[in-house]
């Protein structure tokens, strides 16, 4: 149920030209790879979820 | 060919009991009218477990002064609630202590654990007269997979493996390879343990999408708190997977997108005061 094309949300942390990592982007849609992100709650959790991931990457 | 549940149950966990606390606790605070002297009597008839709930809380006393020394002095300076969580989990824990080779033990109780602790609070925000039921649901609710570890560790760990590799649920590769799954396994231990109809029904759906429920509350409750304690990696592995969670779960909870951050964060905060006692 997760694609790349799921509305409203954006990759995280591409490079500019778009061929870089999407870590924790990336990661965070392996997570939810088996839940239904047109379920406005459950994108909310996948997005808070990328949220703390990108923070704490940024703090290390 | 892989056992029935019942033979798999009969043959690796007949002899696993659960103190009776804990189903003694559940419906002793099923009465409203019930005290807390009420709830201290039925803990300290539990020498065992009395004893390590004042090493627990003692531990937590800065310099131990005012140190407690009764169950009720225990409730009086820290709550009936948490005495009695504490008491649950400390009766549980030992099932994940001494795991089947293959298994992490440690991971798998974080997860219960925080699981517990999120079920009971979104059951308290639903405004279920009991949520030390959907609070020992979720200690409980993964307690399958240590029964199938100990009937066939390969075939679980190949349901792991396959999991991950195929990227599908785990409870889904275990149906394949077993015909059911820890939810399933879970189910008979719970009942096994003559728990009540509520803790069973919330271990039994765990992985159940939509469906009517009998106690929905408890039963929503710990399918979205599993799916939030992996969100928090907390007992997730090496590669994480959220759960699938129902809308109906969701909305039997009154649970709203924008209420998210705050649920994460009291569950983390939550998670990390009776984890403290309890490590």
């Amino acid at each position: 149920m997760v694609t790349d094309d799921i509305v409203g949300i954006r990759p995280v942390n591409r490079s500019p030209d778009g061929s870089g990592s999407e870590e924790p982007g990336a990661r965070v849609r392996s997570m939810f790879r088996n839940c239904d992100l047109t379920d406005p709650v459950m994108k909310r959790l996948f997005e808070e979820c990328i949220a703390r991931l990108s923070e704490g990457a940024s703090r290390e | 060919m892989a056992p029935t549940v019942a033979e798999l149950v009969s043959n690796t966990m007949a002899h696993v009991s659960l103190p009776s606390v804990v189903a003694r606790l559940s419906n002793v605070r099923e009465d409203p009218q019930s005290t807390p002297q009420e709830i201290a009597e039925v803990i300290s008839d539990d020498v065992v477990l009395t004893a390590k709930l004042l090493r627990v809380v003692n531990a937590a006393i800065p310099d131990g002064v005012n140190r407690v020394n009764t169950v009720d002095q225990a409730v009086t300076r820290f709550g009936v609630d948490f005495v009695v969580r504490v008491i649950l989990a400390t009766a549980v824990k030992r099932y994940f202590q001494n795991v089947p080779e293959g298994m992490d033990g440690a991971l798998l109780w974080t997860h219960s654990l925080a699981c517990a602790v999120g079920a009971g609070e979104l059951a308290t925000r639903a405004g279920s007269p009991n949520p030390d039921r959907a609070f020992v649901a979720g200690l409980l609710h993964d307690v399958g997979t240590v029964g199938l570890y100990l009937g066939h560790p390969k075939r679980a760990a190949l349901a792991r493996e396959a999991a991950i590799t195929e990227r599908k649920p785990l409870h889904v590769s275990e149906q394949e390879l077993w015909g059911y799954d820890h939810a399933g396994v879970g189910l008979a231990l719970v009942r096994m343990w003559g728990l009540c109809d509520e803790i069973e029904e919330a271990v039994a759906l765990h992985h159940t999408l939509d469906v009517e429920a009998t106690y929905p509350v408890s039963t929503a409750a710990v399918q979205v708190s599993d799916a939030l304690a992996h969100v928090l990696l907390m007992g997730s592995g090496a590669v994480p997977c959220v759960p699938p969670v129902s809308r109906r779960a969701w909305r039997t909870l009154s649970v709203a997108a924008d209420d998210i951050p705050t649920i994460l964060r009291d569950l983390e905060n939550n998670y990390a005061r009776l984890a403290l006692v309890l490590d």
